[in-house]
């Protein structure tokens, strides 16, 4: 068996040669603007909340060690307001993991779902077909 | 052959290069790579499921690649929205012609003002590329042939004088007579400059118009070569034929 895997195989066409409309698509896209897009966004949110989440715990521990070791009580408060912004930076990270866990689980059921529904469809045509 | 400027034709117009995609955490799309040059009719073939419907996605920008690249005339462009590339002229008649069932055939043509052109523009470019529409021009455009709503589908994209079309299964649940009626203009166009992917489950219709063709299978393409050539593998492909 012959493979051929030259992608320019039988590229020489008639009417190829530069048209003024493909010129001006051309001068379209190098004027494009693009941003370079992210397929999967519900993964980047996901290990922000888990870098959040790691980053609150370090807080915590950072301010539970320099308070004990502090002999003044206005040390002791910075510290004590330092844990609570580590507890609050802890509850947003848990949030974020959760809503994008959430979402990026709730896209996998809906292509399941819209997977089955065609395959059920095909089923359906080919059983009426052989009526 | 015509006074074809293989400087010009050197970058393609649009190219894939180790592409994934998919949908969601599902890529369906596993590094495809194949290039379109200027004026070329690529006619892209494989089973039910290969990934073929999903490469045009990604080339009218509705998906966007999770790896590789999506490139227009040699320029990296992932990301861009699909709106921003149908403006700049990549035009998309997907498959069930994506049309409005229940609006007249001048209805369907003036939706496609959007693009620029004045609605007298877009009848003309219509009309005179499927005079059979200027008949049915008061005519609900579901109640139409399926052959007439295909026609419309492709009146339709070419009133936003397009450089890039793809085409998405053209002949599904056509007669094989209109189906080469079809492919007859899709070939008539190419040789305007137009360049052309077009997907197809069923081989036979396409490959008398195309320039090269590939098969592709399970989200990868598996060759690419002259249509004669694609054609004798495509029974191995399907069949399991040695």
């Amino acid at each position: 068996m012959t493979v051929t895997n030259d992608p320019r195989a039988g590229a020489e066409t008639a009417g190829a040669d530069a048209s003024p409309r493909l010129e001006e698509f051309r001068q379209e896209v190098s004027e494009l603007k693009v941003t370079g897009g992210a397929a999967n966004p519900e993964r980047l949110g996901m290990i922000a909340g888990v870098v959040l989440f790691v980053a609150a715990v370090i807080l915590e521990i950072v301010a539970y060690s320099s308070s004990s070791s502090a002999s003044d009580v206005r040390d002791q408060n910075d510290m004590i307001i330092l844990a609570l912004f580590g507890v609050v930076l802890a509850l947003g990270a848990v949030a974020l993991f959760v809503r994008y866990a959430l979402t990026r689980w709730f896209r996998y059921w809906l292509v399941r779902l819209v997977f089955e529904d065609r395959q059920q469809t095909d089923r359906i045509v080919e059983a009426l077909k052989d009526r | 052959m015509s006074t074809f400027d293989i400087s010009v034709a050197d970058t393609p117009i649009l190219e894939f290069s180790g592409l994934r995609a998919g949908y969601g955490i599902i890529d369906v799309l596993h590094g495809v790579d194949l290039r379109l040059m200027p004026g070329q009719v690529f006619a892209l073939l494989g089973p039910n499921g290969a990934g073929k419907s999903t490469t045009l996605a990604v080339a009218s920008g509705q998906i966007t690649p999770s790896a590789g690249s999506l490139m227009f005339d040699g320029r990296e462009v992932n990301g861009v929205r699909s709106d921003t590339l149908a403006r700049a002229g990549v035009c998309l008649v997907p498959e069930g012609r994506g049309i409005f069932p229940n609006l007249t055939v001048t209805e369907n043509l003036r939706m496609m003002t959007y693009a620029g052109p004045s609605f007298k523009e877009v009848q003309e470019r219509a009309f005179s590329q499927f005079p059979r529409l200027k008949e049915r021009r008061k005519q609900i455009a579901g109640t139409m042939s399926g052959g007439e709503q295909q026609m419309l589908a492709m009146a339709r994209a070419l009133a936003t004088d397009p450089a890039v079309l793809l085409l998405d299964e053209l002949s599904m649940g056509l007669a094989p007579i209109i189906v080469a009626d079809l492919y007859e203009r899709v070939g008539e166009l190419a040789a305007t400059g137009i360049s052309i992917l077009v997907v197809e489950q069923f081989a036979q219709a396409v490959l008398g118009v195309a320039d090269t063709a590939a098969i592709m299978l399970h989200g990868k393409v598996d060759r690419i070569g002259p249509p004669d050539q694609i054609a004798e593998e495509l029974a191995e492909t399907y069949l399991g034929v040695t």
